[in-house]
């Protein structure tokens, strides 16, 4: 019996069962074999915030009479964007996906004593250097730093004439999120991917004056392979002949190269580098990235990175333009901004981590922008457009007067912190 | 016997290495004169100050301190103006307004789990921001009506009767019954949903629930079959 047992327990040494076995069937990606998406459930598969930014909810919103954002506006006023503002701005990734734009047909934003600022800068930008024309917007989270950056590049957008070089998120360029090689050529670090979005963003942007601006020389960039043709760039090409060709994913640092290059010879368009999440770019000196020694590589050596030190610190200036940069609270706090920027001066023993003196030192000469909060004006004139675009609770428009509910609202704010604003009015149980 | 040690500890130590203490200790005072001589003088002053107030309050006596200061505290009284004495009147009778209303609160607190109740309420308000901006009406009238239209208005209880057969006698709800009942309805329709947020799917079914087409209805149609059924078990006094 025991003698019987082992021998059943015993592994048979035949391969005959594997070598009969019925042969597997490879599995592709596709789901099922028709082509036809079969939905199990039903309802949208997006995140909250994916799923109120992308279901035009906007459409079913009543319309709002509003004046248009326009040079010399007065301040205090609510305005919307015009139809080209809001699709360059859309195309350049103004509009974030936390400012509520869902609830109005067409987003809405005040004009503030701030904007006017940013309005005059660039007003002066469209004369005098970028070098001259360099500000970073700063201040607490939800005070509208993004939004009046977005205003900035709506007033930019009004010029026919005008560049805009968008970066609407600057984290995305150091988090090694994207992919990224050593181009021996220009001797800095690449991004590929990244560059592809950033060139079609320039692209949509700028179609009217890039087409204007002709190449000053010949240029020729090579091919994928040795047997590939190179693409050659004569002097009858446009920079938007340039920033539209299909140049090979390894070669396209250089169609960015070849890009500044030419603004910077060029006298008659201003070109304005706007970047957001600024702060995230600053808040140290190495990105996330690694070399081939593991080691990690330095913003200095990422070749936009570079490129936007280049700009913000003077040492490169475009003869007509300027440069805005926005903080973000989501940014890593850090002494390098603000000491940058002269608001503080370090402590000789702070740690290398919240302060590096180089970095701080490629800041100097930017004006910072601190933006306040908004005056109990301000708030009366938001809290009568929300009264109008119906986004208020019904028990609360019952319950109180209008001059009520701007005393409450501007008290629940924080005295008039927009994002808290409009949470109060939106976003309450 | 113990200051006697200590003194010869320190007599070894002084021995052992006279130069340096010695030299190290005038380094030191010499240092103390220059960086201290603004803080002796400030010590002295103070000390001075004490030893004149002593002086006079022993020839004078010392001050009532408190009598002035406790005036000072004393407040004036408030007193309401006609207009502020109108509005109280006029406000007597009125409730005081609640922050949340009851049912969202019900329909919160069955979100909750773990007593994480901020939590529940960000799903609560994220679902209830869906709702508005679908339908553009006030989310907390669509839920109350969609409420009122989901909930069933009998449910069967069984009670026993110590012989054979158990009786299953139909009951009437009350509101806050009917409400829990529609809502735990509303719920186990959205775990049917696609989206990963729950805050996405809750909106979304409150939504379809209130254009009347949630499998929540089925369930109340059946609720009240059975009641009906049983309609003769009835006690009416």
């Amino acid at each position: 019996m025991l003698r019987a047992q082992f021998v059943r327990s015993v592994r048979p040494f035949s391969s005959s069962a594997t070598a009969l076995a019925p042969k597997a069937v490879a599995k592709g990606f596709k789901k099922d074999n028709d082509g036809k998406k079969q939905r199990k459930t039903t309802g949208s598969f997006r995140m909250f915030q994916d799923h109120v930014n992308a279901g035009q909810f906007n459409k079913k919103a009543p319309q709002l009479v509003l004046p248009a954002l326009e040079h010399h506006i007065e301040a205090n006023t609510v305005v919307t964007y015009t139809q080209l503002q809001k699709q360059r701005l859309s195309q350049v990734g103004a509009f974030k996906k936390d400012q509520f734009h869902e609830l109005f047909s067409s987003p809405i934003t005040l004009v503030r004593d701030e904007t006017k600022q940013i309005e005059a800068l660039v007003h002066n930008s469209f004369k005098t250097s970028s070098k001259e024309n360099r500000v970073c917007l700063l201040g607490e989270r939800g005070i509208g730093k993004s939004t009046l950056l977005a205003q900035a590049q709506a007033l930019i957008v009004e010029n026919p004439d005008a560049v805009m070089l968008p970066i609407s998120y600057g984290v995305k360029l150091v988090d090694g999120s994207n992919d990224y090689w050593f181009d021996a050529k220009l001797g800095t670090y690449v991004q590929p991917m990244y560059l592809k979005t950033l060139l079609d963003k320039i692209e949509y942007a700028n179609k009217q004056s890039l087409a204007k601006l002709k190449l000053s020389k010949e240029y020729t960039i090579e091919g994928a392979s040795k047997t590939r043709a190179a693409t050659k760039f004569s002097t009858e090409n446009t920079l938007l002949d340039l920033v539209k060709s299909k140049i090979d994913a390894r070669h396209r640092g250089q169609v960015l190269q070849i890009l500044i290059d030419e603004l910077l010879l060029q006298q008659s368009a201003p070109v304005f580098i706007t970047v957001d999440n600024f702060g995230s770019i600053i808040s140290s000196p190495n990105s996330a990235y690694r070399n081939v020694e593991n080691k990690p590589i330095a913003i200095e050596e990422l070749q936009l990175t570079k490129t936007l030190l280049d700009f913000i610190s003077g040492e490169k200036s475009f003869q007509k333009g300027g440069v805005i940069l926005a903080t973000s609270s989501d940014d890593k706090p850090t002494i390098t901004l603000k000491a940058g920027l002269g608001l503080v001066k370090p402590d000789p023993y702070t740690k290398k981590e919240l302060y590096d003196a180089t970095l701080a030192s490629r800041l100097a000469g930017v004006k910072p922008l601190e933006l306040a909060k908004l005056s109990k004006e301000n708030v009366t004139k938001l809290v009568e457009k929300y009264v109008e675009a119906q986004i208020f609770r019904k028990d609360e428009l019952e319950q109180n007067t209008v001059e009520q509910l701007i005393n409450q609202k501007y008290v629940i704010s924080g005295n008039g912190n927009p994002l808290e604003l409009i949470r109060s009015v939106a976003m309450h149980l | 016997m113990f200051r006697s040690v200590t003194t010869l500890r320190v007599s070894t130590v002084s021995l052992a290495r006279p130069l340096r203490a010695v030299s190290s200790g005038l380094g030191l005072r010499f240092q103390s004169t220059i960086k201290n001589t603004s803080q002796d003088e400030d010590t002295e002053s103070w000390l001075n100050a004490v030893k004149e107030l002593k002086a006079r309050y022993q020839s004078e006596g010392v001050p009532d301190f408190e009598s002035p200061h406790m005036q000072q505290l004393v407040q004036e009284k408030f007193e309401p103006n006609s207009e502020q004495l109108a509005k109280f009147e006029s406000l007597q009778g009125k409730p005081i307004p609640q922050k949340i209303d009851s049912v969202v609160q019900h329909c919160t607190n069955m979100i909750m789990k773990d007593g994480k109740k901020a939590k529940a309420e960000r799903i609560m308000t994220r679902a209830l921001y869906i709702v508005r901006l679908q339908l553009r009406e006030d989310p907390v009238e669509v839920l109350k009506k969609t409420l009122d239209q989901l909930g069933p208005l009998m449910e069967l209880k069984t009670y026993k009767t110590r012989v054979a057969k158990n009786l299953t006698v139909p009951v009437p709800l009350n509101e806050r019954q009917r409400n829990r009942r529609a809502f735990l309805w509303i719920i186990e329709g959205s775990e049917k949903r696609r989206s990963k947020d729950f805050a996405v799917r809750l909106g979304e079914e409150i939504i379809s629930a209130y254009e009347g087409k949630s499998s929540g209805y089925d369930k109340r149609l059946q609720m009240h079959k059975a009641a009906m059924l049983h309609r003769a078990y009835i006690k009416l006094r």
